[in-house]
């Protein structure tokens, strides 16, 4: 507990994995939004246009490949490509598990403001079952789906022949954690194996192989040789112009039909993020176990990044939304992972930290052992 | 030179209080909710006045409901500064209403928008300083709305003569687009307010104490409006009038 501190600009906490604090203790995502205010932005303009100058489809075809969900950074970077760029983007969505009405209706919206969507239903039994053993091994309650969105969108990109692929941002670079990617435009499968998957995707997969002879096509990457024959692109938009996720709010909504939650979303004091399925509060939550912060940590440090608040305002936020659980999605839980929910509960409070909190996983309680910096 | 003010919007819609990003609604909590995050005694000690806008769609009848009424009484009780009460209201009788259940001032919009006599009816019966007409602007586009941001009515053009044609003690220009933002008011585009000789209110986009302290700073403006219900949780409002306070803008509560 002793060395667990927070940076003092936003909320962020020592404890986030990959991240970086200088000697005043301010975290990498507040130095790089500071340091993107001055940055000089003409160059990676410039590289843009010759990347998107390179890949441009000669033949009328998708000159390039956008995953999306109908949430707010995929719609206005599929908008943004296609308005100012005059690009034919592909865009490709993985139905998640337990997708929410307001994801479906969000996705039919940006499909009718005017996009080609390719929609992969993957199988839903290996998607259970990777998610299940995300849960239970990793911490990680969508696991298989967070595998999918990287594997099987690089997968359609090789076999349709599309070789440019936008990501929205590095996490890591923009909300605090490895910096790597700061100045390389590249996200390559190694980068994204070890860093966006913590190295757990090749377990959980070999743990599938061995009792499941179906087709796990679209949950493994290509393999080098496909990649290069494919002459495969993989980049986020965030590494060519300051990444602002409020700025593709208002775009996604006055261009793509984008809607807000009704009600403020679980575990966060916001509504117009990550609305696509149910299994999303529970990974926060699982995140608020592991390392002590949870959504509305997350969400506060973007406003505080963006000038919308100052810290102290942010801290009586994450007082009170952080880490609620999501309770009345329990009985879903169970159901989706065939858990009774003991063994559902058992599964999430395995993983919560011992130096940071005090569980009773009978009763299901949950007692913080630190208190917030003021 | 006139002491500026520091208001107070509580967004209420059927029940629940609510933080509206360019007009659209985000449910936070009811009257429990809010007991419970503010204390309502000592928050309505950092600022001048606090408004209780009725959002709801409904007709007023329906949209000032005993439920809303038993709600508001709990605040009401706890309130020790100037109570507008706002929203759906269009006649004179309406109006009579909510003074009669306690309100300071009334604040209208898109009837006194259609109907300046409404505006000129209320005044000569309440006074002036009883209302105060409110106008939901798109400052980026540049077009006035009606209908709580629904129906585009004028451009801003047009906004002298409206204000020309309206009595009322004092008007509060609204922004849409920076409604909910946390980016601050788009002061560059409302110059035209300053050679109207009114009590003019900016509300919308502010997100903390810097935004209030550039518009403030504004001679023509008389006070700024928020009802950023979760930037201003607990005493969110008390920190931004001590530095407004420090600043020299504001006299202390």
């Amino acid at each position: 507990m002793s060395n667990v501190f927070w940076c003092k600009t936003c909320l962020n906490m020592s404890t986030r994995p990959r991240i970086e604090f200088n000697e005043d203790k301010i975290c990498n995502a507040c130095q790089w939004s500071q340091e993107k205010k001055t940055f000089n932005w003409d160059d990676r303009e410039k590289e843009l246009a010759s990347l998107i100058e390179k890949f441009r489809s000669t033949d009328g075809g998708y000159d390039c490949i956008v995953p999306v969900s109908g949430g707010k950074d995929g719609s206005y970077i599929a908008h943004t490509l296609k308005t100012k760029f005059g690009l034919k983007p592909l865009c490709v969505t993985i139905t998640p598990a337990l997708q929410t009405d307001l994801g479906r209706r969000n996705l039919d919206a940006f499909k009718n403001s005017g996009f080609d969507v390719l929609q992969l239903d993957l199988n839903p039994s290996i998607l259970q079952e990777l998610n299940k053993i995300g849960l239970i091994d990793f911490g990680f309650p969508y696991l298989g789906w967070l595998i999918a969105i990287q594997t099987a969108v690089i997968r359609v990109s090789v076999d349709m022949k599309i070789p440019l692929i936008f990501y929205g941002e590095d996490g890591e670079v923009e909300y605090g954690g490895s910096t790597e990617t700061k100045n390389n435009p590249v996200i390559d499968i190694d980068y994204q194996r070890r860093v966006w998957f913590e190295g757990h995707a090749g377990l959980a997969l070999d743990r599938l192989v061995k009792h499941r002879d179906d087709v796990l096509r679209f949950f493994q990457f290509p393999t080098a040789d496909e990649l290069a024959a494919a002459n495969t692109f993989i980049t986020t938009w965030s590494y060519y112009e300051p990444w602002d996720s409020y700025r593709n709010y208002l775009v996604a909504k006055d261009f793509c039909g984008m809607h807000e939650a009704d009600q403020t979303n679980a575990g966060t004091f916001t509504n117009f993020s990550q609305n696509d399925q149910l299994l999303y509060p529970l990974h926060v939550y699982l995140m608020y176990l592991k390392f002590g912060f949870g959504r509305a940590t997350q969400d506060v440090g973007i406003e505080i990044r963006r000038g919308a608040m100052k810290r102290a305002q942010g801290l009586r936020l994450v007082k009170l939304y952080d880490g609620l659980f999501p309770a009345e999605l329990a009985s879903k839980y169970c159901q989706y992972y065939e858990l009774s929910k003991p063994e559902l509960y058992a599964a999430i409070f395995k993983h919560a930290n011992k130096n940071l909190f005090e569980v009773d996983e009978m009763n299901g309680s949950v007692i913080r052992l630190f208190d917030h910096e003021g | 030179m006139r002491a500026k003010r520091l208001i107070f919007n509580f967004l209420y819609h059927n029940g629940s209080f609510c933080l509206s990003r360019n007009f659209r609604l985000q449910k936070v909590g009811d009257v429990s909710w809010l007991m419970d995050n503010f204390d309502i005694f000592d928050f309505s000690n950092h600022v001048d006045e606090i408004g209780i806008i009725n959002i709801s769609d409904q007709p007023f009848e329906e949209r000032y409901s005993q439920t809303f009424f038993r709600d508001i009484d709990l605040l009401l009780e706890k309130i020790t500064v100037p109570v507008t009460i706002g929203g759906g209201v269009t006649t004179v009788s309406e109006a009579g209403k909510l003074f009669d259940f306690g309100a300071d001032k009334i604040l209208i919009a898109s009837a006194c928008l259609r109907r300046p006599k409404l505006s000129h009816d209320i005044t000569t019966i309440f006074g002036a300083q009883s209302l105060i007409f409110q106008l939901d602007i798109d400052f980026e586009r540049g077009i006035v709305f009606a209908d709580n941001g629904m129906t585009p009515f004028v451009t801003v053009d047009n906004l002298p003569q409206i204000l020309m044609d309206v009595s009322a003690g004092e008007v509060c220009l609204n922004s849409i687009d920076r409604d909910g933002s946390g980016m601050g008011f788009p002061t560059h585009k409302a110059g035209f307010v300053e050679d109207l000789p009114l009590r003019m209110i900016f509300s919308g986009g502010f997100g903390e104490s810097k935004h209030f302290k550039d518009v403030l700073n504004h001679p023509s403006i008389d006070a700024c409006c928020t009802s950023n219900i979760l930037n201003f949780l607990g005493d969110g409002m008390a920190d931004v009038r001590t530095d407004l306070v420090q600043a020299g803008i504001l006299v202390s509560s």
